[in-house]
């Protein structure tokens, strides 16, 4: 049993800086969830709360039932891995991973079995004498993950655990760190980056953050397909989901919207009465769009730039009375010129229409 | 060489400059080190570059007369030798009056007045003789020798035994070693608690002990003392003692200490000691197994300074320690030394070394802890 | 691993301090009690009346070196009678010292002062306590020319009341003039009788060829005092004693004519570069202990030195007393009839943290026997009349004695009695600007200006 619940959760600096806002979120044991957001959203410090590092202003924390918000970190069941790794540089990775038994007094063969066991899962044991500054990056972070396997905590805490590795280890160590998981899966983790990709390929459930609140908690591709707002429409998914402003002319089962440059368009989404005539914003995801030759088609513009990645290409198209270019993700790379005009048309089940305080109204009703 | 030749002036400037001040800093040194380890005659009269040369030297020795008087020929003979036992050298001439002390070349015989005879080989021995019997003191006999260099250790077996340095060595170590080692730490305790505690009132504190940086010991010398008189005497402790300087050294190292220790406990990743706390590891744990190693390069350049500083020191011990045998250390012996035995260069010199050998230890056995890069991989 | 090596450091330090500091039991009773009949035992035996036992007396004074050994020997008489201990430390910096201990209340239970003016200071600021009429009235009994010591050390205590403060013990004589015998020999000079005839040898040996004087000012922070001593030796044989008096306590100015023409007697002496060793410009470079050694070069750098009866000890070592070097008494002048006065000095000894134990001791100090015990040894004079002259360990010693004891007119070193802004400030550093080449008057000028300063 590792559930945790947070309760009304609020961070206040110096009596009058709010860094985070009544958060509620429910974990089950064995759940991977990640908090994913923009820098300063307030994703670590709600981590580090969770820890105990920082002090819960308000609102109460329960990991198994318990209220731990004025227990210390070492007495929480929680284990941490940092951005930084954290190693003790003075001592080998041995000593490193066989500090906190140390500190809990476990007896000396028990630590060394815990060390090895920990050490062979993560392909350590052919380093446990070295010091920190012979290791190479990965392998630090492989001993700071290993740190904290060995303490067999109930919740797993990770700070932006990658976020120092560069591109090819980091894909390495995120297939590590989901193949750990899948070892343990009775063990809580609780994962905080600003990388999406991480977000959507080890979550079991996202908690995306925004400013001290919370977006929206939901599966990856719930969150993917389902986002609850303009935030998470955007945020998720590469490149952004494309938002284009637009009027809401008619509302029912069906609405319809209509773009500055283009007469309305057939949304398959509810939409209240009460806000026809008023102003919405229309989203499309730019892998959802193709190009089309006839009348049928959503938008239409002039090609800005073309962004060939091989597997893909991005068009980049001015669509007037549009601030933001429109981004079209088309796979393989078909042969388009620069300047030349081009009409944009999308599956009516991809079509996203968000009121004017950002909220899907797929959700909405 | 195409480097070399490519070299600026700027370049070789510096280097001459460099090896102008090295030259500057460890003549002295030098010159002191050879002055202690000459003979102590040939120290007064040429200076230590000329050690290595062969040394004239202008001495008298006073013949000594046998109690049984030896006669060769009918003459009265006195036989022997200039040089003190242990010593050698080359005579070139001599001389029987003070006004006339190198008036003959060595080996040839001369005569004195009332028919005494004096020879005087190159190797120092002589030949006297006299028409009646020797009596009373010697005669005295001037010569001018040239003395091989020589050196010895007689000095420092002199300075170590006989002039108390011996025992004021011992007394300034018994000074110094728990001078250094207390306020260290204390102000490792202290510096951990500023850097990493949270506590009211910690920022006051702080600047508080920066502040006490620019009180001048000087000034607090003698009410410090006063007031250690006076809770000494509550508890029965003499006024002055090791006790008493330890605290002294201890209160007047303190601020620097803190104040560098903090900064530099300060400055390690905080990554570090969060995890140590999430690890279970109390302040204490935190700061005997993750502090105190990482902060070896700190402590280690604070242990030279307050090391150096208490060894040097001679004001602080003037006050605080009597000046018995018991209690004077090196520096304070020194300066009695310069006063009784201020014309004796090889009393000085050899004293002022032994001064010196410690410090020199001290730097070379610590410096080494004054390595950089200890903090790698331990974050990035 | 370090921290191991140094606590073993620490505990060694520490156990090897506190080794030593059990070891300083009583030295050895150098002369066995009631053998040597020449000594006062009975003073001896009556200090065994006072028991002093577990009772620590503290003593701190300016001797170092042999003359701290000679002092310690008599010290253990005291504890090996009374049962006290009785530590005593010396320091060349006893001036400096004896003040911060003063002020910080740490003071030793006895001080011993080698100029009186200073504890004339420390009386004044209460830090001295003044001794019992019994022990005045036994100085005015025992020595010679009781009254004059007792005089000496008598001074205004902080509320402006006289007492009388200390013994004098250790007397130093410093109308001397030392050379070498055998020098004097080869050369066919004879001891000067007058100062005229001193004079006149000065000359003669210039004529020769020579070098008559050593003359060495040097004497780091108190670089100068040498010639105080040159001023007032020969201010007492231009002047009457009456005059000296007056110009200690400034009631003549200092640039009076008769002080400037004292001043002007030295420059005749240390001012002329035939007549000085190096030069007149090496007077003031050069420093005393050193000076003394030219009488003994070969050859002879010089042929006199003027010092007081502590010199020997910087003579080279091996030189014997009376054979190799000998002393012959600073003549005064045949054309005035001032008598023969002497300038000697002496050490005080003092109470300055008040106890039996210290009391007891400076009761052993002016009794006979404490004199007779460090005259057996050497470098001694005493002024007590009951010390039993015999026991001098030299002729050279006993001469001098001699001289203090039957002196006409003796008189304490000056510098030593002026306050000590003068006696140890602007006197010295005066006399290092006339010896430097500055006119005698203004120099007297500028040391009567700083005396005014304080007044």
């Amino acid at each position: 049993m590792a559930d945790l619940k947070l309760t009304n959760i609020k961070k206040v600096y110096n009596n009058d800086v709010e860094v985070l806002r009544d958060i509620n979120l429910d974990i089950k044991q064995g759940e991977f969830i990640v908090f994913v957001g923009p820098s300063g959203c307030g994703k670590s410090t709600l981590l580090r709360m969770i820890s105990g590092l920082e002090e819960i202003s308000g609102g109460s924390l329960e990991i198994d039932g318990q209220l731990v918000n004025d227990i210390p970190p070492a007495m929480r069941g929680i284990a941490m891995v940092f951005q930084s790794y954290a190693l003790y540089p003075h001592m080998s990775v041995y000593d490193n991973m066989a500090f906190s038994l140390q500190i809990a007094k476990v007896n000396r063969e028990d630590i060394d079995t815990q060390v090895r066991k920990a050490a062979e899962m993560l392909q350590l044991t052919d380093y446990l004498d070295r010091l920190p500054k012979a290791l190479s990056g990965g392998q630090r972070q492989r001993v700071a993950i290993g740190r904290a396997i060995v303490r067999k905590p109930k919740v797993f805490l990770f700070d932006e655990p990658l976020s120092n590795l560069d591109a090819a280890l980091r894909v390495a160590t995120r297939m590590e760190i989901a193949n750990l998981k899948e070892s343990m899966p009775e063990s809580t983790m609780i994962y905080v980056t600003h990388d999406q990709v991480e977000a959507m390929t080890l979550a079991d459930r996202i908690v995306l953050l925004s400013a001290g609140n919370i977006e929206q908690v939901g599966p990856p591709l719930e969150l993917y397909e389902h986002p609850r707002n303009v935030f998470v429409a955007k945020f998720i998914g590469s490149p952004a989901m494309n938002i284009l402003p637009a009027v809401l002319t008619q509302s029912g089962a069906s609405s319809q919207v209509k773009f500055p440059s283009k007469d309305s368009v057939v949304v398959p989404v509810k939409t209240p009465v009460k806000d026809v005539g008023g102003a919405v914003s229309f989203g499309v995801r730019p892998e959802d769009l193709f190009v089309v030759t006839g009348e049928e088609y959503l938008v239409e513009g002039e090609i800005a730039f073309i962004e060939s990645l091989g597997e893909a290409t991005l068009l980049y198209v001015n669509v007037e009375g549009c601030s933001e270019m429109v981004i079209c993700k088309l796979s393989g790379t078909p042969n388009f010129q620069r300047g030349s005009r081009v009409k944009l048309a999308t599956a009516p089940e991809k079509m996203h229409v968000f009121d004017t305080a950002g909220l899907n109204y797929r959700n909405a009703f | 060489m195409i480097q070399s030749s490519k070299r600026s002036p700027l370049t070789w400037l510096m280097h001459i400059t460099v090896l102008f001040l090295v030259v500057i800093w460890t003549v002295p040194t030098a010159g002191l080190f050879i002055s202690s380890i000459r003979d102590k005659d040939q120290l007064s009269v040429s200076g230590w570059w000329t050690a290595l040369s062969v040394s004239e030297q202008r001495m008298v020795s006073r013949t000594t007369i046998p109690k049984e008087p030896v006669q060769e020929n009918g003459l009265y003979v006195l036989k022997g030798n200039v040089f003190e036992e242990g010593k050698s050298g080359l005579i070139t001439r001599f001389g029987a009056s003070s006004l006339k002390p190198e008036a003959f070349t060595s080996g040839t015989k001369t005569e004195l007045k009332k028919g005494l005879t004096l020879i005087v080989l190159e190797n120092g021995d002589y030949v006297m003789t006299s028409p009646k019997a020797f009596k009373g003191r010697g005669k005295r006999i001037f010569y001018t020798a040239e003395i091989p260099p020589r050196f010895t250790l007689d000095n420092y077996r002199e300075v170590l035994s006989a002039e108390g340095l011996g025992k004021s060595f011992i007394n300034s170590l018994t000074v110094t070693i728990p001078a250094t080692i207390i306020p260290i730490l204390v102000a490792a305790f202290a510096a951990y608690a500023l850097a990493w505690m949270k506590f009211p009132g910690r920022a006051i504190l702080i600047a508080t002990v920066v502040g006490l940086l620019v009180v001048p010991l000087q000034m607090s010398l003698i009410p410090l003392l006063k007031s250690y008189s006076f809770i000494g005497s509550i508890f029965g402790v003499g006024s002055k003692g090791y006790i008493g300087i330890w605290l002294a050294h201890t209160g007047f190292g303190l601020p620097l200490a803190i104040y560098l220790l903090r900064n530099y406990i300060a400055s390690l990743p905080r990554e570090i000691i969060e995890s140590a706390r999430v690890d279970g590891a109390t302040d204490f744990d935190i700061f005997r197994k993750i502090i105190l190693p990482l902060s070896f390069p700190a402590l280690a350049s604070f242990a030279i300074f307050q090391f150096l500083w208490v060894w040097n020191d001679l004001l602080i011990a003037m006050v605080f320690l009597g000046n018995s045998a018991d209690e004077l250390v090196l520096t304070g012996q020194l300066r009695e030394l310069l006063g009784s035995r201020g014309g004796n260069w090889e009393i000085l010199t050899a004293s002022a070394f032994i001064t010196i050998i410690i410090p020199l230890c001290v730097f070379f056995g610590l410096q080494r802890f004054l390595v950089r890069g200890l903090l790698t991989g331990s974050v990035k | 691993m370090n921290k191991s090596i140094l606590s073993t450091a620490v505990a060694v330090a520490l156990s090897a301090s506190a080794l030593t500091v059990s070891s300083t039991h009583a030295a050895d009773l150098i002369f066995q009690p009631g053998d040597d009949a020449r000594f006062s035992w009975s003073s001896y035996d009556a200090l065994k009346s006072i028991d002093l036992k577990g009772e620590k007396v503290s003593v701190f004074g300016p001797w170092l070196g042999s003359e701290k050994e000679h002092f310690d020997n008599v010290i253990a008489y005291f504890e090996a009678a009374t049962g006290a201990e009785v530590e005593y430390a010396g320091s060349d910096s006893f001036e400096q010292q004896i003040v911060i201990d003063a002020q910080a209340g740490s003071a030793p239970n006895v001080s011993i002062f080698p100029q009186p003016g200073l504890a004339a200071d420390l009386a004044a600021k209460g830090f001295v306590a003044a001794l019992n009429d019994e022990a005045k009235q036994g100085v005015v009994d025992d020595y010679a020319a009781g009254q004059s010591w007792v005089d000496l050390a008598t001074f205004k205590d902080d509320n402006g009341a006289e007492n009388f403060y200390g013994v004098f013990y250790r007397a130093d004589l410093k109308s001397l003039v030392w050379y070498s015998p055998d020098n004097f020999d080869d050369a066919g000079y004879d001891v000067p009788e007058s100062m005229e005839e001193l004079k006149a040898l000065t000359q003669q040996i210039v004529e020769d060829g020579g070098t008559p004087w050593c003359i060495g000012l040097g004497s780091g922070a108190a670089t100068g005092w040498p010639a105080t001593d040159w001023v007032e030796d020969l201010m007492l044989r231009t002047q009457p004693a009456s005059v000296y008096d007056q110009w200690v306590s400034n009631d003549i100015p200092f640039d009076d004519p008769r002080v400037v023409a004292a001043i002007e007697e030295f420059g005749w002496f240390a001012r002329n570069d035939q007549y000085v060793d190096g030069g007149a410009a090496s007077v003031s470079s050069t420093d005393f202990r050193d000076s003394p050694k030219g009488l003994f070069t070969s050859p002879a750098k010089c042929y006199l030195h003027r010092q007081a009866s502590f010199v020997p000890a910087f003579f080279p070592e091996g030189t014997e007393l009376g054979v190799d070097a000998d002393f012959f008494y600073f003549p005064s002048y045949e054309s005035k009839s001032l008598g023969n006065p002497v300038l000697g000095g002496g050490t005080l000894v003092s109470i300055t943290n008040d106890s039996k134990g210290a009391r007891s001791f400076i009761d052993f100090i002016r009794s006979p026997i404490a004199h007779e015990l460090w005259m057996a040894q050497t470098g001694f004079i005493s002024a007590h009349l009951k010390a039993n002259p015999e026991l001098y360990s030299s002729e050279a010693a006993k001469k001098q004695g001699e001289i203090l004891r039957y002196a006409t007119t003796f008189r304490f070193d000056a510098s030593d009695l002026m306050p000590g802004k003068i006696g140890s400030g602007a006197f010295w550093t005066g006399m290092i600007d006339y010896t430097g080449g500055k006119d005698a008057t203004d120099v007297a000028q500028s040391i009567q200006k700083s005396w005014d300063a304080i007044k």
